[in-house]
């Protein structure tokens, strides 16, 4: 990683350490400056998310922050993959934000868990994106090269 | 600033024609670790070089090949790598690497950029990283941020970048270039024999070369010659030291059972807990108990102490006596019968006891409801005779108002009774002028002639009045 990106991730990882992350957010594990494990749980009344929290796993690449992370939903036992129409069942968000487009590097790792958050207490569809089973059996591009395209602007 | 040769998009410290000759000197060496490093003491971009060094930079680095002095290897400062004291106005951050900003940038839009950042940022995507407003060309759609927020930036103070190897110089973030490039001796610059590609402290210059390994004297192990120092005054545990307080020669590694025996250090006095503030070094200790003022109050606190402890044992036991209490008066009032089985399935040993307080406790609970029932009960005498009082007090008024009325009521009858009667004549009369009734004359005429004798004047006018129509 360069210096940059290393120096900054440093500076976020010393401020969520020192101040806390907001509501909903908490870093697991953040033991090097490549991949990075966070919780969120979705804090309202939300009937589809309800009592569960969800765990996200940020790579930093070398570019990073001029190029976006990548973030995936991971699946372990009560770490279930949030239903979604925009999340596909392997754990992959399909997020403006997240592509090199929508990206830009004023976000932070916050703001990006922020943004999750937010895309899943607006969700009222508890069902998968359309072709799921075909993306997730298909596949084998990471995701930051997935030509997402970006057409829903409601959820 | 010697601008004016540069074909710069940003006029204050950066052009391209700098990067790509500092991209030549690096290929020009390729066994040279990456730069930014200044630990590595290698050429780096030069992004912030001094200004008085910037031509002769290029040029050597324009000719590659020729061999690089010593003014020219010394790295340049990375700004983004220092240590600030302090905190960092939030507003002198850039948004991207989030460290005070170096060589702002301004947009169109209004937002401070580093420029290298803002530089990278476009090359990926050609918006505004803030509010993404497109951002065509970076040279039409940007400018150098105004000199207040350079001068700000400037004058944030900074630690000097060899810190690690003991400069501890805090200076104004425009001034660290200068002090390391020229000043600090703990900066790396190139070890001076000619074979030799790594680094030195600049004061160890004229030593020659301390590339090569010894062994610490104290410790043993093998250190390189030019870091000996550093390891001794810092590292190795063996060393031998001075006690700053008593002179007394130890190792390193000793020190902190040192400290616990040093006659020197300071200690605070033996009866600090009963209010005694005097600080001695050690070796005073005893003098300072002997006539300590607060000697005699020593075991008087002792004996409090104990007493204290006694207490919280009293209180303790209290404790759980009032918790056997409660479960018991519990079970008394639950059930009755039970207790007796309960009490003897959970306490066998202690039978009589509990039997004799509880029966006590059944007594004294009997006396309470016998003496609360008696007050209730006189309460109730007491409440009844004033309802009694209340009665009498609100019946009597009634009953002489019941009687007048009564009375009145008679002599309303009696008038009701003579006016029917005085009707009745007159019809009587009435009827007998037309019908000729032999017996009702008589009575109306008695009663005129009565009436007439006594009320004249009043009979007459009813008569007058009365009769005239009729008549």
């Amino acid at each position: 990683m360069s210096s940059l990106g290393t120096k900054r991730l440093g500076k976020e990882l010393a401020k969520q350490v020192s101040k806390s992350l907001p509501p909903g957010i908490t870093l697991v594990k953040a033991d090097d400056l490549q991949e990075w494990l966070l919780d969120i749980q979705v804090l309202d009344q939300n009937p589809i998310y309800a009592g569960e929290t969800y765990r996200l796993k940020f790579r930093f690449g070398k570019q990073y922050p001029i190029e976006p992370p990548e973030v995936v939903f991971t699946k372990q036992e009560n770490r279930p993959i949030p239903m979604h129409p925009h999340i596909y069942s392997n754990g992959i968000i399909c997020l403006d934000l997240l592509g090199s487009s929508g990206w830009s590097p004023v976000q932070n790792v916050e703001s990006v868990c922020m943004s999750i958050q937010s895309m899943l207490t607006g969700n009222t569809k508890n069902h998968r994106p359309e072709g799921d089973a075909d993306f997730v059996s298909t596949n084998k591009a990471r995701p930051k090269d997935i030509e997402f395209y970006y057409h829903d602007n409601e959820v | 600033m010697n601008q004016d040769d540069d074909p710069v998009h940003y006029p204050p410290r950066r052009s391209n024609h700098l990067l790509a000759a500092a991209a030549a000197a690096a290929a020009a060496a390729p066994s040279m670790p990456p730069p930014n490093t200044p630990e590595e003491g290698l050429v780096s971009a030069p992004t912030t070089a001094t200004l008085a060094l910037r031509p002769i930079t290029r040029d050597l680095e324009m000719t590659a090949a020729s061999p690089p002095t010593i003014a020219a290897i010394i790295p340049a400062v990375d700004l983004r790598a220092l240590e600030y004291e302090g905190n960092v106005d939030e507003n002198l951050i850039c948004p991207i690497c989030r460290v005070a900003l170096v060589a702002p940038v301004i947009t169109n839009c209004d937002h401070v950029f580093c420029q290298k950042c803002l530089v990278q940022a476009h090359a990926l995507n050609p918006v505004c990283p803030v509010d993404r407003q497109p951002l065509l060309k970076l040279s039409s759609e940007t400018r150098p941020a105004p000199k207040v927020v350079a001068n700000q930036l400037d004058n944030l103070t900074v630690r000097c970048p060899n810190r690690p190897r003991g400069c501890d110089l805090v200076v104004a973030r425009s001034l660290v270039e200068n002090h390391v490039s020229r000043y600090c001796d703990k900066t790396l610059v190139p070890c001076p024999h000619p074979s030799c590609d790594k680094s030195i402290a600049r004061k160890d210059v004229a030593k020659g070369c301390l590339h090569y390994e010894v062994d610490c004297e104290f410790c043993g192990q093998p250190v390189r010659k030019a870091d000996l120092e550093t390891h001794q005054d810092l590292e190795c545990l063996n060393r031998k030291t001075n006690c700053e307080l008593c002179d007394w020669e130890f190792v390193r590694s000793k020190q902190e059972e040192h400290t616990k025996e040093c006659p020197e250090v300071g200690v605070t006095c033996k009866f600090a807990p009963f209010g005694c503030n005097h600080k001695m070094s050690r070796r005073h200790l005893e003098q300072h108990c002997a006539r300590c003022e607060y000697r005699v109050v020593g075991p008087v606190g002792e004996q409090l102490a104990e007493l204290r402890a006694e207490m919280t044992a009293l209180k303790e036991k209290d404790r759980l006596k009032d918790r056997r209490i409660k479960f018991l008066e519990n079970r008394g009032y639950s059930a009755p019968a039970a207790t007796e089985n309960i009490s003897n399935m959970n306490l066998p040993a202690q039978e009589t006891a509990p039997y004799e307080s509880r029966d006590q406790y059944f007594l004294s609970l009997f006396e309470t409801m016998e003496s609360k029932v008696e007050r209730l009960s006189s309460a109730l005498t007491e409440v009844e005779g004033r309802h009694s009082m209340m009665l009498f007090n609100e019946t009597m008024p009634i009953k002489d108002q019941l009687t007048e009325i009564r009375s009145t009521l008679g002599v309303l009858g009696m008038h009701v009774r003579w006016l029917m009667n005085f009707r009745l004549q007159e019809r009587g009369r009435v009827l007998g002028g037309g019908g000729g009734g032999a017996n009702s004359p008589s009575l109306p005429g008695t009663s005129q002639e009565s009436s007439s004798d006594s009320n004249l004047p009043r009979r007459l006018s009813d008569t007058m009045r009365e009769h005239p129509p009729r008549l």
